[in-house]
């Protein structure tokens, strides 16, 4: 571990003994109300990341300037969800977690993370606060908690084997002392499971398993059971949860071999779904499957929202497939399906000749998922348009059978694009759709002040009029938008903060250094 | 999991009790094109059943000295029409039957070495590891040594292998076909039923491979 605590003088000072206490779980559960914070990855519990501020408004957005600058001095995937909490921002990339001050970018603490084992990945989509404390994971799978005022490490527990494929990439949440964090991995053949960790002690509280084996509830979906030992189902990016039945909603990737349906015969629960557990003892409440027996690596990855519509209480999640999906949490069934992105030859099993699919394996909805404006009664979605050719050959030997799957090549990156949709929250109908050059991975985020924040990455950030999707500033920020777009307020003025960076170099063909832009009215 | 490794490929040695049939009957061509369809089943692959060679390992579990190739399978015309058969009927385009003949024409007096690989690690430089496959030789008695006619490589694809004692790690796997044509043997009036050689090649590292092949065992 490293280490590097800067003196931040009378600001620290001040809001020392502030952060020491808080947030709260009282704090937590009114932060979906909070406007004067930013106090998880989406905002609230529900994930509606709406907020009430109006300062910032369709009349005066287009004076937006920038005020101020973090550079976090690093290249590589700049994914997090920045949280904001006593004017204090906390932001991550895969090894460094960093405080500055939220309306000056003053850095306050920086902490860097040495891995002791090997990481399958790198890449970290944000912390979670709880009475002074930060806690995120490692792409060595631990968690590990700071001190929020100072960085300084309090506890680090090794949650599974990274040997194994596992690792942390979620931002996790913490509801009533209990830390809420699942592993990613899927794609590297280790098996998904979900956590509650006592968040005073790091300690593992409960486990749950996201593919069932033995007698669990779901290993019948595994048809061939042997099939079900490298199963998937990755939580990739963060959590929702409803404070009021205190359940938490995980959203599971893929099952693996990715492409190899035939060999994992049956649904494969809990992958491609969205499992709700009890957050307390990590038992199965109920679960909602967006696609069974998956052939196309479209793992339901983004938090889903939670919210309420004519009383009653309903569930949206939209996948990498290119579809929302909305719940009625009451009748437990769907009640819509809205394609967010284009869809073609879904249904359709690859061919030799190779069979032209969209989305890819990189499109849909990444990790930032669907955002509620209850004022507007709308959701907002962005999403990637990004096709590719499925070709039947994916060649596999196993026990004196062939199996066969798509291989995909992938149109040039150049040929990615995106859209940003607002949705009827109740219906799914689409109300309007903007087509955007690049596509849309960073956050949304709609405001009382009739706006929709948001960013490409092509490194702008935008700013929409929710109520018509037409864009009323736009701002180069000098990197991929790939992250949080959040907004809050301190001193009496709103601010709205940006991650710019590199998406991933490799997968999204951009470029950036890692930065926090962050922007006011003048 | 063993047991039915070792069921499997006792299956496998066991053939179906046919014999080869270098240029295929009216008839043989009509049983090849129905078996690929029937092959074609939920949660089933393609079966070798009847035209493994050799199997190194089950293809899913490996140990640290297993090697590159993971099976070598008998591609016969009657196999190879088959295949034909039930790749067109997986993709929903199934064969006519004058299509199945087109190509019995093109499989005549051709044999075929089918040889599934994995990369010796997940490192992003073995991604070509199949293009480093050494060149292979059929020696074939009272004949003598017969080159491919043609090499033809698919792959890579990467998918994950559980390693025994690391746990899962991927590799780059694919297969490398050795073609051979048999016109001139069978110009020389020689009996490829009962054709029998050795098939030898070479894998990425070196490591060579040396495998008896006695064609009365596939039909």
């Amino acid at each position: 571990m490293h280490n590097s605590w800067k003196r931040a003088g009378l600001l620290v000072g001040v809001v020392g003994v502030a952060l020491a206490a808080g947030p709260t779980q009282q704090m937590l559960e009114r932060a979906d109300e909070d406007n004067a914070n930013w106090l998880m990855y989406n905002k609230g519990y529900m994930s509606q990341r709406y907020s009430a501020l109006d300062q910032i408004n369709t009349g005066n957005v287009a004076s937006l300037k920038k005020v101020c600058t973090y550079m976090l001095g690093e290249n590589g995937s700049f994914q997090t969800g920045p949280v904001v909490y006593g004017g204090v921002m906390y932001v991550t990339t895969p090894h460094v977690t960093a405080a500055i001050n939220a309306t000056t970018c003053k850095p306050l603490w920086k902490h860097t993370y040495k891995p002791t084992g090997p990481e399958p990945a790198t890449a970290n989509r944000g912390v979670a606060l709880y009475e002074g404390m930060v806690v995120r994971g490692t792409d060595d799978a631990h968690l590990i908690a700071l001190n929020s005022s100072t960085g300084k490490l309090i506890w680090n527990t090794k949650v599974a084997d990274s040997n194994k494929g596992f690792f942390l990439s979620a931002a996790p949440l913490i509801y009533n002392g209990i830390v809420l964090i699942g592993t990613a991995g899927a794609d590297w053949g280790a098996k998904g499971e979900m956590y509650g960790y006592d968040v005073k002690t790091g300690k593992r509280v409960w486990k749950f398993d996201l593919i069932p084996t033995g007698d669990q509830t779901g290993a019948e979906t595994w048809e061939k059971a042997e099939s079900a030992t490298t199963g998937g189902g990755s939580t990739w990016t963060s959590y929702t949860l409803d404070p009021q039945s205190g359940l938490v909603y995980v959203p599971v990737g893929n099952p693996a071999p990715d492409f190899a349906p035939e060999y994992r015969p049956g649904k494969n629960l809990y992958t491609d779904s969205v499992v709700v557990l009890d957050a307390k003892t990590g038992k199965l409440d109920h679960y909602y499957q967006q696609i069974a027996n998956d052939s196309h690596d479209w793992d339901t990855t983004a938090p889903p929202v939670v919210y309420d519509n004519g009383g009653n209480r309903f569930m949206a999640v939209a996948t990498k497939e290119g579809n929302l999906f909305i719940y009625d949490e009451a009748a437990k069934n769907q009640v819509a399906k809205t394609a967010v992105t284009t869809l073609k030859n879904i249904p359709q099993k690859p061919s030799p000749q190779g069979v032209r699919v969209c989305p890819g394996w990189i499109g849909g909805v990444e990790w930032n998922g669907p955002a509620y404006d209850p004022k507007l009664d709308s959701l907002f979605v962005g999403s990637v348009d990004w096709c590719g050719v499925y070709k039947l050959g994916e060649l596999r030997y196993v026990q004196g059978q062939l199996f066969l799957g798509g291989s995909l090549t992938l149109d040039p990156v150049k040929q990615g694009r995106g859209w940003i949709m607002r949705l009827d929250a109740k219906t799914g109908k689409v109300q309007w759709r903007y087509k955007a050059p690049t596509p849309i991975i960073g956050g949304l985020t709609p405001t009382a002040g009739g706006l929709l924040f948001g960013g490409d990455l092509n490194g702008d950030f935008l700013a929409m009029d929710a109520s018509t999707g037409k864009i009323l500033y736009r701002n180069n920020t000098g990197g991929a938008v790939a992250g949080g777009v959040v907004t809050y307020s301190q001193n009496g003025k709103q601010y709205v903060a940006v991650a710019s960076g590199n998406s991933s170099r490799t997968l999204w063909g951009t470029t950036g250094k890692a930065k926090m832009v962050i922007y006011s009215l003048p | 999991m063993k047991r039915l490794f070792l069921a499997l490929t006792g299956l496998a040695f066991g053939g179906l009790g046919l014999c080869f049939s270098p240029v295929l009957s009216s008839s043989e061509v009509q049983q090849a094109l129905e078996g690929g369809q029937a092959m074609v089943k939920p949660n089933q692959g393609y079966s070798w059943k009847g035209y493994v060679l050799k199997e190194y390992s089950n293809g899913l579990d490996l140990e640290l000295t297993s090697p590159e190739v993971d099976a070598v399978v008998v591609g016969t015309p009657f196999e190879r029409v088959r295949y034909q058969s039930y790749l067109a009927a997986y993709a929903k385009t199934p064969l006519s039957e004058a299509q199945a003949q087109n190509y019995a024409r093109q499989y005549r007096n051709r044999l075929e070495f089918i040889v599934f690989a994995h990369s010796p690690s997940a490192d992003p430089k073995e991604g070509d590891f199949l293009k480093r496959f050494g060149p292979a030789r059929l020696v074939v008695q009272g004949y003598g040594p017969l080159r491919p006619t043609q090499t033809e490589r698919f792959g890579p694809a990467q998918d994950f292998y559980n390693i025994r004692g690391k746990g899962n790690e991927f590799r780059f796997l694919g297969y490398v076909s050795y073609i051979f044509d048999l016109n001139a043997l069978a110009r020389k009036g020689m009996d490829l039923k009962a054709l029998k050689g050795t098939l030898t090649f070479s894998d990425s590292t070196g490591k060579s491979y040396r495998l008896r092949v006695s064609l009365t065992g596939y039909h």
